[in-house]
């Protein structure tokens, strides 16, 4: 009888510290974020949508190295294709990221040597349908200024 | 009322007998109004105080502060496909929201809202009640059934157990009342809570003439098995969808869902106006007399006026009281796990049986000097 | 005897392969007599995605963001096992800050990993509020992670021979500031739960794993020490810099459900002192005083404070391309939240592993599940499976 009682005291305070506990947070924020209107702040490291640096006349500066797709897990998702021109400089002729298929690793930006293949803040990828998620090469493309500015992220950060 | 009701009828050239059949009808579609309006209120005040008391901010898109979120949601539910599983018994799988919703509808009936907004003022009201809530327990078993799902079964199943359990706690405390107010009728119930303690200025309040003092514990195995009753968290164990994924309304889609859902919100605040009504005080106000009639009597001399304005106090007390209690249902809703079935077995039979019989042992004798002393 | 065989009737019941509280996609075939499971058959293998087979058709790096998705609640430890094993057949020396950058990013994923258990098992029991306070915490871990590697859920942070970036400015500070709310947030579950009647009867005596069967069964991890046995990795073969912190294995005696939350409380609480520590002891200290220090001191000697190998990020750079780890075996065992990861790897001598094999906690305990929950109520399941702390993509991998 002297259990019971004590168990059904004790059980009671304890479920009591706990709906106050719980009551305690109805006086707190709320932590939503009103996603469509109120967008994350995002780190400068963020891996989001790939894409293509551009020099000051508006050139890629890819070279068609073939690095990222070396380390890419992904197998064929990164497709270049380069020639030369007359000054035996490389040109890259067609460059094409799946992104459909892209798991944001991040390891094509680390190979590359003249980082002219970047990760953006961009996430909001979604599209109808797969094929549409196929960049070529000017879907990737940044202008010279926004080329400018993720550079300057870039060191900033390391 | 009745008389102008027929002679509107007969102004418009409708036959009388027409007046006399559509006459108790009414009743049943401001019932009916009431019901819907109390639960869409109910599921949106449902999901904000619980989105309140974990930090969220609730349903806030449709209309301001999400008020048409129910509504919306409603609508969705009724456009949506009736989809019925190939070997379920289709009679009964139909039959089972119906036998659910029926009698919580007739229950609305049976409360004393205000002091005349009663539909149906039965002198066996009380028992009306739980006989007829008990129904509802019938059509979760036939849900369970006919749904030819297992896990729909396990939750019927448990829901038979668990409303036999919880039913006799329950009706045992409910007796303490009936020995309380010496009646069965739940407007008389209601002016039996009325007077308070003594003619004091203090003590005259109507709050210490609540069944609630004397029958506290009552209240206790009360409270606690209406939510079982309801098959709320801790008791949720014939829908617990983390074990049965949502039990005997796993196969309901569509209208036959929204019945299900709609008798559950119904039932939650049926239950909540029924522990008002018992032990709160119903629709009486907690001081001596009534605000309205404090404040306007001196301003306002027609009679008629200050009765409408009592009534509508009288409907703004109980309401206040019942959506006190629903948040508290909803608060224990936010804090505690479910319980498993054997335990929720020897809970009612060892603890709250005992408990509420030495509850009735207590009224009893209450009444029995609380009579020696009025004399 | 039509009554006879009506009253005898097992129940077949499927649960699974999509049910609330399977975590994921398990399917376990149940024989019930009333609510009473006789016999349990666990279904694995909806999550299987050949990782193990993946490996041998790609490179190391290639390899490497693939091996986050073992357990995706807690990349950073399979990303660690199979770093560690590359190094030891690569012979790769990991700088002391590269060490401790894995330290505290392994910690916290420890704490963010236990918080998911927390809000799965308390969900399976019907408590629906401690989830969004816990993943409010996860939450604020996870901002750290996305500050520092890019990513929230699939770091891909670590690299052979250390990590990838240094920790970004200001981290620091976050990270000890959220290590001193961490605990008063513990408080808070616990006020709800710990104590709480409905949870101590649904837990208490359920599930009870005795050393034997756990020993049996090869349970690791936090399911073995609520068991009482005293199994830590992180004390008994130290890997990473664990031997120059100072803290403790927390045991329970029963081996009940309740025994292997408190464990996992705990350990949460332990986590945060081990990365207090860790965020004191780091040498070269915070990134900015660093970078300041290096490059005022400039001397370029291996044993320098500000710019000698020991707070460098990675020992040596290696090209993806031409990186050919000598022939060997080798095995790498890591302790992560749900027990010892095990990442066993052959190379032939080719940039490609010739074979590379996963032993995952979770599958050991799955296993357990029929033995554990035979002649138990079904609403058992829950409490029981909840309380192993199963992942899925764990055990199919």
């Amino acid at each position: 009888m002297k259990k019971i009682v004590n168990k059904t005291v004790s059980g009671i305070i304890e479920i009591a510290r706990g709906m106050f506990t719980i009551l305690k947070h109805a006086f707190r924020p709320a932590i939503t974020l009103e996603y469509p209107e109120k967008k994350p702040i995002l780190s400068s490291r963020i891996r989001g949508k790939l894409a293509l640096t551009t020099n000051q006349e508006g050139n890629l500066n890819c070279v068609g190295c073939m690095s990222c797709t070396k380390v890419c897990p992904c197998g064929d998702l990164i497709q270049i294709e380069s020639s030369k021109d007359e000054n035996n400089k490389p040109v890259v002729n067609k460059f094409t990221i799946d992104i459909g298929r892209c798991i944001f690793c991040g390891n094509c930006t680390q190979a590359c040597p003249k980082d002219a293949l970047i990760m953006t803040d961009e996430y909001e990828l979604a599209d109808y349908s797969r094929e549409s998620l196929v960049f070529d090469k000017d879907k990737l493309m940044l202008s010279p200024e926004e080329s400018a500015n993720w550079r300057d992220k870039k060191e900033r950060d390391s | 009322m009745h008389d102008i009701y027929i002679e509107i009828f007969n102004k418009l050239g409708i036959p009388t007998v027409l007046a006399e059949i559509t006459w108790p009808v009414i009743p049943f579609i401001f019932v009916a109004i009431l019901l819907i309006l109390v639960v869409i209120f109910l599921v949106l005040m449902e999901r904000k105080v619980l989105a309140w008391l974990t930090v969220r901010k609730g349903p806030n898109r449709v209309g301001p502060f999400g008020f048409f979120q129910t509504i919306a949601d409603a609508i969705k539910l009724l456009c949506k496909e009736d989809i019925m599983s190939k070997d379920t018994n289709k009679i009964l799988f139909t039959l089972a929201p119906m036998i659910v919703f029926a009698p919580i509808m007739i229950i609305y009936g049976l409360m004393p809202f205000t002091e005349k907004f009663v539909a149906i003022n039965l002198a066996a009201g009380l028992f009306l009640v739980f006989a007829l809530s008990s129904i509802t327990t019938v059509g979760i078993v036939l849900a369970g059934w006919a749904s030819n799902n297992k896990y729909s079964l396990l939750g019927g199943m448990r829901s038979a157990a668990q409303a036999i359990s919880y039913e006799i706690p329950l009706v045992i405390a409910v007796l303490s009342i009936a020995v309380l107010a010496g009646t069965l009728n739940l407007s008389d119930i209601v002016i039996a809570q009325a007077g308070g303690f003594s003619d004091g200025a203090f003590f005259s309040w109507n709050v210490f003439s609540w069944n609630i003092i004397p029958a506290f514990i009552g209240f206790v195995v009360f409270f606690i098995c209406s939510i079982a009753e309801v098959n709320r968290i801790p008791f949720d164990l014939p829908e617990a969808e983390s074990e049965l994924v949502s039990g005997y309304n796993t196969e309901y889609s569509g209208m036959k869902f929204a019945l299900f859902f709609l008798a559950e919100y119904a039932a939650m605040f049926i239950m909540s106006v029924l522990i008002v009504t018992l032990f709160l005080g119903g629709y009486l106000s907690p001081f001596s007399d009534y605000l309205s009639v404090t404040l306007f009597q001196n301003i306002i001399h027609n009679q008629n006026i200050l009765y409408i304005f009592m009534h509508i106090e009288q409907g703004f007390w109980l309401i206040a009281k019942t959506y006190f209690v629903i948040f508290i249902i909803i608060w224990i809703r936010a804090t505690l796990p479910r319980l498993r079935a054997d335990q929720l077995m020897s809970f009612a039979w060892k603890f709250l049986l005992p408990l509420s019989l030495v509850n009735l042992t207590i009224v009893a004798v209450f009444k029995y000097f609380s009579t020696l002393m009025n004399g | 005897m039509a009554l006879e065989s009506t009253l005898n009737k097992e129940m077949i019941i499927n649960v699974g392969p999509q049910h609330p509280s399977t975590h994921g996609v398990l399917r376990l075939v149940m024989t019930l007599e009333g609510e009473i499971i006789k016999d349990t058959k666990p279904v694995i293998g909806y999550l299987h995605r050949g990782l193990e087979k993946l490996a041998e058709s790609r490179n190391y790096f290639q390899y490497l963001p693939m091996v986050d998705r073992v357990d995706y609640l807690s990349s950073f430890f399979c990303s660690a096992a199979f770093c560690y094993a590359v190094e030891s057949i690569a012979g790769l020396k990991v700088p002391k800050r590269a060490e401790y950058i894995r330290l505290i990013t392994m910690e916290f994923n420890r704490i963010t990993s236990h918080l998911m258990w927390l809000t799965a098992f308390l969900l399976d029991l019907g408590a629906t509020t401690p989830m969004f306070y816990a993943f409010r915490e996860r939450e604020d871990i996870v901002k750290l992670f996305e500050e520092l590697t890019g990513q929230r859920m699939m770091y891909n942070f670590y690299t052979f021979g250390g990590v990838k970036k240094d920790l970004p400015e200001g981290w620091m500070t976050k990270a000890v500031d959220l290590c001193k709310s961490m605990p008063k947030m513990f408080d808070e579950y616990e006020a709800i739960i710990t104590k709480n009647p409905i949870f101590m009867e649904r837990t208490k005596g359920v599930g009870v794993l005795t050393q034997k069967m756990a020993a049996d069964y090869a349970i690791t991890g936090a399911n073995i020490r609520g068991s009482g046995i005293d199994f830590d990795l992180r004390k008994t073969n130290p890997y990473s810099v664990y031997d120059e912190i100072d803290f403790k294995t927390h045991l329970a005696e029963n081996g009940d459900s309740y025994d292997r939350y408190m464990v996992r409380i705990a350990e949460m609480r332990e986590s945060v002192k081990i990365i207090e520590q860790a965020l004191k002891q780091i040498p070269g200290g915070t990134p900015e005083r660093l970078k300041v220090k290096s490059v005022n001191c400039g001397c370029k000697k291996e044993d320098c404070e500000f710019c000698g190998f020991d707070v460098q990020l990675v020992g040596k750079k290696l090209n993806a391309a031409v990186f050919k780890p000598p022939v060997g075996e080798v095995i790498s065992m890591i302790e992560a939240p749900r027990g010892v990861i095990t990442c066993y790897v052959v190379s032939d001598g080719t940039n490609k592993p010739y074979r590379v094999k996963w032993r995952t906690p979770s599958f050991s305990s799955v296993q357990l599940l029929p033995e554990l929950i035979k002649g138990k109520n079904y609403s058992d399941l829950m409490p029981i499976f909840g309380s192993l702390d199963v992942v899925l993509p764990e055990v199919d991998r």
